[in-house]
């Protein structure tokens, strides 16, 4: 009954791991360095509105494309907004429909693996085959011809990208199930007589959670990806909001006039909170396998 | 002065009634000259008669060169032309276009039977002259000999009369239809001779040249026998004769020899087709094309300040976004609410910031200031939140209201819709905007099943037109194929009817001033700005001619 009970019997010794863990990703500089442009972005999607100096909605058309300068450090918009305070406005939008989409990904995509890889047999035959067909597409397309179909708003942004990933987790959950499907404490929990939805989520999902923390991490820098460009391609977040994807894509036109504040600053913005987090989905990666 | 009132009395002898009172009003001075040369050459005086009535009254004459097409250039014989357009939305033909890029590509090789061109004036292409019946019920024109298609079969009569009544047939479906509707029934045109085709109209109109000339862009004479598959031959009696076309790429013309007018300056002319004005808009900055047709403010900027390097064209014209509000719809079924919305643009500011200056002010009719039949007095419409509010509590809305705007994401219309989102909150209005693409927002183009339709209130865009008849017609009658606002409003119908078969200045002007006082006190649709018609060439070209309808008329072009 040792091994069997290992997983759920020791939780003081989790704990340890867990602490070993983040230990280990506080030594790493370039983690350090992710997780504090990630605060700072989130800082900014928190209080944003509230701190910066100008209403990021506000129009001045006589103001239009001011260079930087100590007024507008970031200069102005071709409508003469702020581009300083709509990057950092910004960044609440994109931050809250990447983790929005990414969390639902996770959730769905942890729910279709456990179910593909505990059952085996016809149903990951037939959800496999469904992954194929969905991840045959690339996600910016696949999302494209569903917002196409339904009409752009946030909500169903974060439905699509949620549902484009969310296979994408399935397969590497599954993966990860089908190796703990042998175990013993499995064995042992059906020889219990409890019920498959109970072994799969009370017993194979702890488990299988550091797969589950990479895959998250992962899919939020993917998302905050996906989500920049469909907004770019004017079909994610929609106008007037300060979207990020919005702003480089309005400033599409004013580049060749020499307005390169206006498409500079969203772009390293997104570009920026993208690196932050692929740095933390690596060191976590890294501290989880070591 | 007593030799010229006697060549003035035989003038007038030779004259209709109709061109008997236009020249009463240049007589009286209720018509500037340029208005009356406006008008003789519609009702389809020649330019020597125009140069005498205008002598006799003391003035120089008509410029020289304005009573043909645009007048042969002086520029560099031989080579290549490079030109760029947006490319066309579907495959091009001439009897459904579709947008600017497809009226470009038809222009190289297609004519009309005139061509209006700069600021709203008629010259004579493949006809002639024209003339009007007493009550302006028949047209008479007279049709240019020795025309060759670019396939090398003569341009006849029949080929003309074909045309049209093509064209007026409602199974075709074509664009032309939004103005023949009511005045030209197939079978309406007849060739009465080798050198004569009459129009017999269905109800009076004094405006009938402007309708079969390039305004009416599907209105290129094709053979008696055209059948489709346009973009196969380029069919047409243009200068030009189609080399190859590549969808969406390319197409590349050469000189057509058999041409009735002056041959092309350049040798060959290829145009490169872009997907979006931007990237036009840089391969004209980077040397790779000569010349560009249509593009917007907000895409070329950086042409507007560079004029050492290009030369920009403005035409002023009637194109527009038209903002529609259902006038079915609560709470938009009250026109002080409607009114409200339209007090709290500021115009003055979306001319010049927006347009930067290249555009004229909107007064929330169609009735844009090019036309001359614009009514002048009529006061425009300006900023007012105090008297927003006012109207709004006046309505039972106090505290503003929500208002869906729908947008078509084309031009400038996504700017002007932030513009005017920020301005209507002063008032306690409070927009929410939604971006559509092309294909969405027009839908099926009809009711029911289109956004631009359908919803409760959208901002659309239309292009230029020489007279305001189709905008009058289809946005705001009650029976009108884009009357999105839903309005149906018994006067309107009535003034249209009279306001169209004017044939008289003055009389279409005392009847658009009361258009536009009723369209002002209902406004069921904003109209705020007219942009001008933009398009740009390296400075070292000269001799395009472009319309503010999309044509541009490179024969006379040429490099240094």
């Amino acid at each position: 009954m040792t091994a069997t009970s290992t997983p759920l019997a020791a939780p003081s010794a989790r704990r340890a791991r867990r602490v070993a863990t983040v230990r280990a990703l506080l030594r790493r500089p370039s983690f350090v360095i992710g997780t504090a442009v990630l605060c700072f972005w989130v800082l900014c999607a928190l209080v944003g509105q509230a701190i910066v100096p100008d209403d990021p909605y506000a129009t001045d058309p006589a103001n239009a494309l001011a260079s930087p300068s100590g007024a507008h450090w970031f200069g102005t918009d071709a409508l003469g907004r702020d581009v300083f305070s709509r990057v950092v406005v910004g960044s609440r939008a994109i931050l809250t429909i990447s983790l929005l989409a990414a969390g639902l990904a996770t959730l769905l995509g942890t729910t279709i693996g456990l179910v593909m890889g505990y059952f085996g047999g016809l149903v990951d035959e037939a959800l496999s085959r469904v992954a194929e067909a969905v991840m045959a597409l690339p996600s910016v397309i696949l999302a494209l011809l569903a917002l196409t179909a339904l009409g752009p708003s946030n909500l169903t942004l974060v439905v699509v990208v949620g549902f484009a990933y969310s296979w994408v987790i399935a397969r590497t959950v599954r993966a990860a199930v089908l190796t703990e499907r042998g175990a013993e404490y499995v064995a042992a929990a059906r020889v219990r007589g409890e019920r498959s939805p109970y072994i799969m989520f009370g017993e194979i999902l702890p488990n299988v959670v550091p797969v589950v923390i990479v895959e998250f991490t992962v899919r939020v820098g993917m998302a905050v990806f996906s989500v920049a460009s469909l907004s770019f391609l004017g079909f994610g977040v929609q106008p007037p909001s300060p979207d990020w994807g919005l702003q480089i894509a309005d400033s599409y036109g004013v580049l060749s006039a020499g307005a390169w504040w206006t498409a500079l600053f969203p772009a390293l913005a997104i570009a920026s909170l993208v690196v932050s987090v692929f740095l933390i989905a690596d060191n976590v990666q890294g501290a989880l396998s070591e | 002065m007593v030799r010229e009132d006697l060549r003035m009395a035989r003038m007038r002898s030779r004259h209709s009634e109709l061109e008997n009172h236009l020249i009463d009003e240049l007589l009286a001075a209720r018509l500037d000259r340029r208005t009356f040369v406006r008008r003789a050459t519609v009702l389809g005086m020649s330019m020597p008669a125009v140069a005498t009535i205008l002598s006799a009254c003391g003035d120089d004459g008509p410029a020289a060169g304005t009573g043909a097409a645009p007048a042969a250039g002086s520029g560099v014989r031989g080579g290549l032309l490079r030109a760029g357009a947006i490319t066309p939305g579907r495959a091009v033909d001439p009897l459904k276009l579709g947008d600017t890029g497809s009226v470009t590509l038809l222009s190289q090789t297609g004519e009309y039977l005139a061509l209006s061109y700069g600021e709203p004036e008629l010259r004579p292409m493949l006809a002639e002259s024209w003339e009007p019946n007493d009550d302006a019920t028949v047209w008479t024109f007279k049709i240019r000999q020795g025309v060759r298609f670019n396939d090398g079969t003569p341009m006849t009569t029949r080929d003309v009369a074909e045309t049209f009544n093509r064209l007026a047939d409602p199974r075709n479906g074509t664009n032309a239809l939004e103005v023949f509707d009511g005045f030209l029934s197939p079978g309406g045109t007849r060739a009465v001779d080798e050198t004569t085709v009459v129009f017999e109209l269905d109800q009076p109109n004094g405006s009938w040249p402007w309708l079969v000339s390039s305004d009416n862009s599907s209105a290129v004479i094709l053979p008696a026998g055209y059948s489709g598959d346009w973009e196969k031959s380029f069919i047409g009696t243009g200068p030009w004769r189609l080399e190859a076309y590549t969808p969406k790429v390319r197409a590349a013309f050469v000189r057509n020899d058999d041409y009735w007018g002056e041959p092309t300056l350049a040798d060959r002319l290829e145009y490169t087709l872009f997907e979006d004005e931007v990237a036009m808009v840089l391969a004209l900055q980077a040397g790779d094309v000569d010349l560009i047709g249509y593009f917007s403010v907000g895409a070329g900027r950086a042409l507007l300040g560079d004029r050492g390097r290009f030369t920009v064209n403005a035409i002023r014209s009637a194109a527009h976004s038209n903002w529609t509000l259902r006038t079915d719809r609560r709470p938009l079924d009250d026109p002080r609410v409607r009114r409200a919305l339209a007090l709290t643009l500021d115009r003055d500011e979306l001319v010049r910031e927006l347009l930067q200056g290249y555009a004229d002010l909107g007064n929330d009719s169609p009735f844009a200031p090019v036309f001359p039949m614009t009514n002048t007095d009529v006061p425009q419409r300006a900023q007012d939140i105090e008297q927003a509010k006012a109207l709004l509590s006046q309505a039972g809305l106090p505290d503003g209201f929500e208002l869906e705007v729908t947008v078509w994401n084309t031009g400038v219309n996504a700017a002007y819709a932030q513009l005017a989102q920020n301005a209507a909150r002063a008032a306690g209005i409070r927009l929410r905007l939604t971006m559509q693409d092309t294909a969405t927002f027009l839908g099926t183009g009809d009711f029911g099943s289109s956004p631009q339709l359908d919803v409760i209130s959208g901002i659309g865009d239309w292009g230029s037109r020489g007279i305001p008849n189709a905008y009058l017609a289809a946005q705001l009658s009650p029976s009108g194929v884009r009357n999105a606002a839903h309005w149906r409003n018994d006067e309107y119908a009535r003034l249209l009817r009279t306001y169209v078969a004017e044939s008289d200045l003055q009389a279409q002007r005392r009847t658009a001033g009361r258009i536009q006082e009723l369209l002002l006190e209902e406004t069921p649709v904003i109209y705020a700005f007219f942009p001008n018609y933009l398009t740009a060439a390296a400075t070292s070209v000269q001799g395009i001619v472009p319309t503010a309808m999309g044509h541009m008329l490179l024969a006379q072009a040429s490099r240094a």
